[in-house]
């Protein structure tokens, strides 16, 4: 088994920019994408304000699909990578184009399963003639995180020799609904640990990274952008959408993740926090952090506040974060965040933050109880 | 291990006891939870509870549609009634794609086998819901 893994390419499709240059060079400045919608106004929604991606033009019920070619076209721009035939699929979203199970709803003559998460999978393999091993895993909030750890694993059983793997999630009207009616959502923002957090904004977009063996993107000149190490997963199985108050899913999920990689919590300089910024997903993550790192508490960001929880593809957006912090060594600075919860007692960062970034967590949660957490690293010679 | 189970028209909420039940008598209750991973397959799950959830925003209005169908929507949603019905807290995946695609369903075998080697899983549970 060839077990190193690295990132040689991202794709970003966000809602403070396309491509991951802009987006980072956004989230230092601490921008937010958040903007109040006049058409979810008229249309009667509770909340008009939501993370959207307003500069990207594509056929409304192939939006996801069109926002993951985008990121793929981006992350084999810069991996510079002739993709073989058998390069595989793994791909994650929440509901895939969820705007034709809304069609379907309204009396349009489709099936809404040609437009799940397999089918966007399917639709980057056509793109690029791909025959390769496809996996679509539809794991909501985690679903990028899990779709990177899938590729490392295809990776390291041989099954293929490149991987194009993240996720995608367009804006959908489900989730703004369905959101907002279970009382989850912050017409002000997201907030993440904040004590002043009082809900989600709902985002959009998509991240696609390049994934390869290390041994065999060294030997064609490519140049690594990070290490993939780990992936750790777990389940709560204690609420459809609340995690258990004491953080144990998250908990083992971070422990697998530093166990698998043979990693000392203490040596963990970053952390991606999911923060979502509702009341009690927040406070559970806190929980977590503390069970995992006690007094060696790393630095901590959060990116929901500047690009809104994009569902499926949050951990992918927030990957492709990491890698680029990796790369600049500097932590971003967590929008929305400015008081100190006493509850939580934990800080995130409030400026870009410049040290020595050699491993990083990057944290997901997800409704059914679902925790991701996948550790990564600066690429060692 | 795998099981095939059966959504069909079926909401989702009020298909899972007769789901978990069909789980319950192929696989018998886990010795040890911790130890399991689960992978639901399906093509199907969350669609019948996405459309009902929107014709119901159709009828009353964003404003006031009943939230209760939300967490249904997800594909996910019953590979998480399925752990917290055993106490599951092993991996937990939810693939999409046809539930009859052989190359596909192996993907699954394969990722299983490896959560089982890396992990120390006593179990993986394979979950095709039609």
């Amino acid at each position: 088994m060839n077990n190193s893994i690295v990132i040689t390419g991202i794709g970003v499709v966000s809602p403070l920019g396309i491509g991951i240059d802009i987006l980072w060079n956004n989230l230092l400045q601490c921008k937010s994408s958040l903007q109040y919608f006049a058409e979810l106004d008229a249309a009667g929604y509770r909340n008009a304000y939501a993370c959207r991606v307003t500069n990207f033009e594509a056929p409304p019920i192939y939006r996801g699909a069109w926002m993951a070619l985008e990121a793929t076209r981006q992350a084999i721009t810069q991996s510079k990578i002739k993709l073989p035939e058998n390069a595989g699929i793994f791909l994650g979203s929440t509901l895939g184009e969820s705007m034709a199970y809304e069609m379907a709803a309204e009396g349009a003559d489709l099936n809404p399963e040609d437009y799940n998460t397999y089918s966007l999978a399917n639709a980057i393999a056509k793109a690029y003639s791909l025959s390769g091993p496809i996996q679509a895993l539809s794991t909501a909030c985690t679903a990028g995180n899990y779709a990177v750890g899938a590729a490392m694993s295809s990776l390291q059983r041989g099954d293929t020799s490149v991987a194009i793997a993240g996720a995608t999630e367009p804006f959908s009207r489900i989730a703004m609904v369905g959101f907002t009616r279970s009382r989850a959502m912050a017409a002000d923002g997201c907030k993440p640990f904040d004590a002043n957090r009082n809900g989600m904004s709902l985002g959009e977009g998509a991240a696609i990274f390049i994934l390869e063996r290390k041994a065999d993107a060294i030997q064609r000149g490519a140049k690594p952008l990070s290490e993939v190490y780990s992936l750790g997963l777990s389940c709560d199985a204690y609420h459809p959408t609340s995690p258990h108050p004491d953080g144990r899913g998250l908990t083992r999920a971070m422990n697998t993740a530093l166990q698998s990689a043979k990693v000392n919590a203490g040596d963990i300089d970053w952390v991606n926090i999911h923060g979502s910024g509702t009341k009690v997903s927040d406070a559970a993550e806190a929980l977590a952090l503390k069970n995992v790192f006690k007094k060696n508490m790393p630095l901590l960001s959060g990116s929901k506040g500047a690009i809104g929880h994009a569902l499926g593809a949050a951990s992918a957006l927030e990957l492709a974060i990491c890698v680029k912090g990796i790369a600049a060594q500097t932590i971003p600075p967590t929008a929305g965040y400015s008081t100190r919860d006493t509850g939580i007692a934990l800080d995130c960062t409030k400026e870009p933050v410049q040290k020595e970034i050699r491993l990083v967590l990057n944290n997901a949660s997800a409704f059914g109880g679902l925790n991701a957490s996948l550790l990564l690293g600066a690429c060692t010679s | 291990m795998i099981c095939h189970v059966y959504l069909g028209e079926m909401l989702e909420k009020e298909a899972m006891p007769g789901i978990v039940e069909t789980i319950e008598k192929e696989f018998g209750r886990p010795s040890n939870s911790d130890a399991i991973g689960l992978y639901v397959v399906s093509n199907h799950i969350g669609t019948n509870s996405s459309i009902a959830f929107w014709k119901d925003v159709i009828q009353h209005g964003p404003a006031f549609a009943n939230p209760e169908l939300f967490p249904w929507t997800l594909a996910n949603s019953a590979c998480g009634y399925i752990a917290r019905h055993f106490g599951i807290t092993g991996p937990n995946y939810t693939y999409t794609c046809p539930p009859d695609h052989p190359e596909y369903i192996n993907e699954v075998v394969k990722q299983a086998a490896t959560d089982r080697e890396n992990l120390g899983l006593e179990e993986v549970w394979i979950i095709i819901i039609h």
